[in-house]
């Protein structure tokens, strides 16, 4: 996914600093990346953009502190974890002391259009996120991080800051809430051919 | 997890890898990000935060000295470079206009004359009043060519001369800005009397403007309040009669 902005980092000369590397030299690959793992880990939905741009703001103040102990991937990872958890949590408040209308229709996921995008992968994937919605916030970053993104545990204990025993515990955890959850939806049975 | 569940989670996975963001997208929310980043916000903040502070200070002033404002946004912006300006404030300052002019003597001014002279506010320091902002009388600009002179020139200059021609040279309102600066208010209140009988109109409205305030300031409400009532009936007009109506607010508190 990253594989291009990792080899243009590679190219970095040495007596340069990543942010400028990063800032001035390929701020959109930057950008991009932040906008790839914004999008995987909130998914698909109305206020991406937003998200993305508080991320983009937080990583380019943090550049000046990364010491290269991670990947840059990792490293961006981390922030929009945190960026997308803070943002949860202000929203959980926010609906504590404000209630929403309940005749707003629920939000219709933006999926891009793509003919090549089957339209049953399509309805699975808009369930899944359904489904993925109904975890809790850090379960459902273990999950994706590790599950959908391929991570392995310790990429995941570093970008959600935490041990490596409390990432598994949550996978477990977050595999069988959502095994719950696809066990009564149709488009999920294995029995049915594809 | 059964061999069940770990089926529907490799179901999930194919969906989830069906869905990627496309290229378009990517883009599309990569230039917003960077159109957000690039607003200059911390310039935007100062400035509101200036604009705030502006709008406090003008309300404030307008407020508490409302005819100071209309001034202000009158003669004072327009004449930025006219040099010295009057004093406002709780302690009243009173400024008169004095021209020196060596061709002149102490004569009865004329309409021609009082265009010819080129009074220069002088900021002189005066009695202080119940915070009654006392000003100059409206000056003119002169239309012929002129000669403006700082404050300290104007009253500096006629020492330098020997004192016989200092006597001749200094005009009628140079006499009263004299007088002010020794703070001889008798003087001054003469000097003031004879322009108040001048043939110009306008010269005996400034005249009698600049007794009222020099005597509201010396204690003589009555009087004062007199010339300022008088100013207001017979339509001085301008600053003039807007600086008469200012007293005659003093006078009755």
């Amino acid at each position: 996914m990253d594989q291009s902005f990792n080899t243009a980092l590679e190219l970095t000369t040495p007596g340069r600093s990543l942010e400028d590397t990063l800032v001035r030299e390929s701020p959109d690959e930057l950008l991009a990346l932040l906008y790839r793992q914004m999008r995987a880990l909130a998914g698909p939905r109305q206020d991406l953009d937003d998200l993305v741009q508080a991320a983009a703001e937080r990583a380019l103040k943090a550049l000046e502190r990364f010491e290269r102990r991670s990947s840059v991937s990792t490293f961006t990872y981390g922030i929009v974890y945190r960026t997308l958890i803070d943002q949860q949590r202000w929203y959980r408040r926010f609906q504590r002391r404000f209630s929403l209308d309940a005749r707003e229709e629920p939000e219709e996921l933006a999926f891009p259009r793509s003919s090549e995008t089957d339209l049953r992968e399509l309805e699975r994937a808009r369930r899944l996120y359904a489904a993925l919605d109904q975890l809790p916030n850090e379960k459902r970053a273990t999950l994706i991080l590790h599950d959908l993104e391929g991570l392995d545990v310790a990429d995941v204990a570093a970008i959600s800051g935490a041990n490596e025993r409390t990432v598994r515990s949550r996978l477990r955890d977050a595999h069988k809430k959502l095994a719950e959850l696809l066990r009564k939806d149709p488009l999920f049975d294995p029995e049915v051919p594809a | 997890m059964n061999a069940a569940d770990l089926a529907r989670l490799e179901l999930a996975k194919r969906a989830y890898k069906a869905t990627p963001p496309n290229e378009i997208e990517i883009q599309t929310g990569v230039r917003r990000a960077r159109l957000s980043l690039g607003r200059p916000k911390a310039r935007r903040a100062w400035f509101s935060k200036g604009l705030v502070f502006v709008a406090l200070a003008v309300g404030s002033l307008a407020y508490a000295k409302p005819h100071v404002l209309g001034e202000l946004v009158e003669n004072v912006l327009p004449r930025a470079d006219a040099g010295a300006k009057r004093g406002v404030g709780t302690g009243a300052a009173l400024s008169l206009p004095t021209e020196t002019s060596p061709a002149k003597s102490g004569g009865r001014k004329t309409p021609s004359s009082s265009a010819a002279t080129v009074p220069t506010a002088t900021p002189v320091a005066a009695p202080a009043t119940d915070a009654t902002p006392v000003a100059a009388p409206a000056t003119e600009p002169a239309p012929a060519k002129k000669q403006v002179r700082s404050s300290a020139q104007a009253v500096a200059a006629p020492a330098e001369l020997p004192a016989a021609d200092a006597a001749a040279a200094v005009s009628d309102w140079g006499r009263v800005g004299q007088a002010l600066a020794k703070g001889d208010e008798t003087q001054a209140l003469a000097a003031l009397a004879e322009l108040s009988e001048s043939d110009d109109q306008r010269t005996r409205d400034k005249a009698d403007l600049g007794r009222a305030q020099l005597l509201m300031a010396h204690g003589d409400h009555d009087e004062a309040c007199s010339l300022a009532r008088s100013l207001t009936n017979r339509r001085a007009g301008g600053r003039i009669e807007r600086q008469a109506q200012a007293l005659l607010k003093t006078c009755t508190r």
